[in-house]
């Protein structure tokens, strides 16, 4: 995950601190990761036009995207931990005013490949695409989200989640859950921010 | 075919719960239909978001965070607040309305914890601060910071300071700018006071900020009043943060 050779070894311990600590999900290194980070992200997106609320929003992407790096073991830092979060912020955050302002206007610089391994382009497109449902997701009624649950992720036969959730038949379950499921696409399709997250 | 149908051949299909022969006619429909391909699209994305549970505890996790370092900022002062609202009780007795007033106001010290973030090194060590000086000098300059900048990054704000001290700047307001900041963060706020008033035609806002910090945190909290004010009447980044204090201040 992270090459020795390009960087001392004070360094190397840091990001293997922070990126172990994202892989494990540890609170506490997390919370480090605030204090020591969020800071310079706040302001280098308050200095570019976006609120604290804003670069809150695009601090915690990053973490996401970083998450989604290291679980699947492809990332290579040949550079700080803070410089790899802080241009992950920057590139998302550029992402995201491009979309409010003409094209042309916001550059987005060439990605470091050499310190920073391969941009995390999948990463971070998924990150932004699965915010979005996941707001959809939360605005739905609890009982939704429950079956949605249990039938597509738990696998769960009808009969006995129909039970689970008191409802007096499976038939019943079935049609709440297409209902459920087709609230939740509805919402997400009438977000303009669909068409512009699309794969 | 009616729209549940539909739906249910799609989870079918993406949970491997057809046969092959099921399976190929369905792919081929979905080649021959654009709108069943993007509905099949997003059923797919669906199903590998819910089915994400590892990223979505993550995402908890580091929302819970946030949540707490939101209320940080408040609870301290809340909290402070009840204790304070019920000794007040007893004072008010002997004392009046004007001593209950005094106490239910955070201290000082109080809004100089509750305020106070170590920057990113970028963000007090800019070479922009540089810009109007010669080659030669600039490049020591930049230089001596990059030693600075990277043990500052590693957490070792004391030897980052030993490190400023030790450059012999030709920008003197910068240099002190710089180690009015550094001071600020390996709590030192006297000193941090001097450089910080050295360093203002540097970075006047970022100076102001930390200045008014600094004040605070030596409890002269009627002298914090000045450069907060000079920030609420600009457009810096500080300004909320000035307008938020100095209501607290009151």
């Amino acid at each position: 995950m992270v090459n020795p050779s390009k960087i001392d070894r004070n360094q190397e311990n840091l990001n293997t601190f922070f990126l172990e600590g994202i892989r494990e999900n540890n609170s506490a290194v997390i919370e480090q990761i605030f204090d020591r980070f969020r800071p310079g992200i706040r302001q280098h997106i308050q200095r570019n036009s976006g609120s604290r609320e804003d670069a809150d929003d695009i601090f915690m992407d990053a973490l996401e995207v970083i998450f989604r790096k290291v679980k699947t073991n492809s990332l290579e830092l040949n550079c700080a931990f803070y410089t790899y979060l802080f241009e992950i912020c920057k590139r998302l955050w550029l992402k995201k005013i491009r979309k409010k302002k003409l094209k042309n206007e916001v550059r987005i610089e060439t990605w470091q490949a050499s310190t920073m391994g391969e941009e995390p382009v999948i990463e971070m497109e998924k990150t932004e695409r699965y915010g979005l449902y996941r707001e959809k997701f939360e605005l739905l009624q609890e009982d939704c989200r429950k079956i949605l649950d249990l039938h597509l992720i738990q696998n769960r036969p009808m009969v006995e989640i129909a039970r689970m959730m008191g409802h007096k038949s499976a038939g019943y379950t079935y049609k709440r859950k297409h209902i459920c499921k087709e609230r939740l696409k509805d919402m997400i399709r009438a977000d303009q921010r669909f068409e512009e997250l699309k794969p | 075919m009616t729209a549940e149908e539909r739906l249910e051949k799609i989870e079918q299909y993406l949970q491997g719960r057809l046969s092959t022969e099921q399976a190929a006619t369905f792919e081929a429909e979905i080649q021959a239909d654009p709108a069943l391909a993007e509905e099949v699209a997003l059923e797919r994305d669906l199903l590998d978001y819910l089915g994400e549970t590892d990223v979505q505890a993550f995402r908890a996790t580091v929302q819970k965070v946030h949540k707490q370092k939101r209320e940080a900022r408040i609870i301290p002062l809340a909290a402070r607040r009840t204790w304070a609202l019920a000794a007040s009780v007893l004072v008010l007795v002997v004392t009046g309305y004007f001593v209950l007033d005094r106490m239910l106001a955070p201290s000082p010290q109080d809004l100089y914890q509750a305020y106070f973030e170590t920057p990113a090194a970028e963000e007090f060590m800019a070479p922009s601060i540089f810009q109007s000086r010669d080659g030669v000098s600039e490049k020591q300059d930049l230089q001596g910071l990059g030693k600075v900048a990277a043990l500052y990054r590693n957490g070792q704000y004391a030897e980052a300071l030993a490190a400023m001290q030790s450059i012999e700047p030709s920008d003197a307001a910068a240099h002190a700018y710089q180690l009015g900041v550094l001071y600020l963060v390996n709590d030192q706020p006297e000193a941090a006071l001097d450089a910080l008033s050295a360093g203002e035609a540097a970075n006047p806002d970022g100076a102001r900020w930390y200045r008014a910090l600094a004040l605070l945190g030596l409890d002269r909290p009627a002298e914090a009043r000045e450069p907060l004010e000079q920030l609420r009447a600009g457009s810096s980044i500080w300004r909320e943060e000035a307008v938020g204090l100095l209501r607290k201040l009151k």
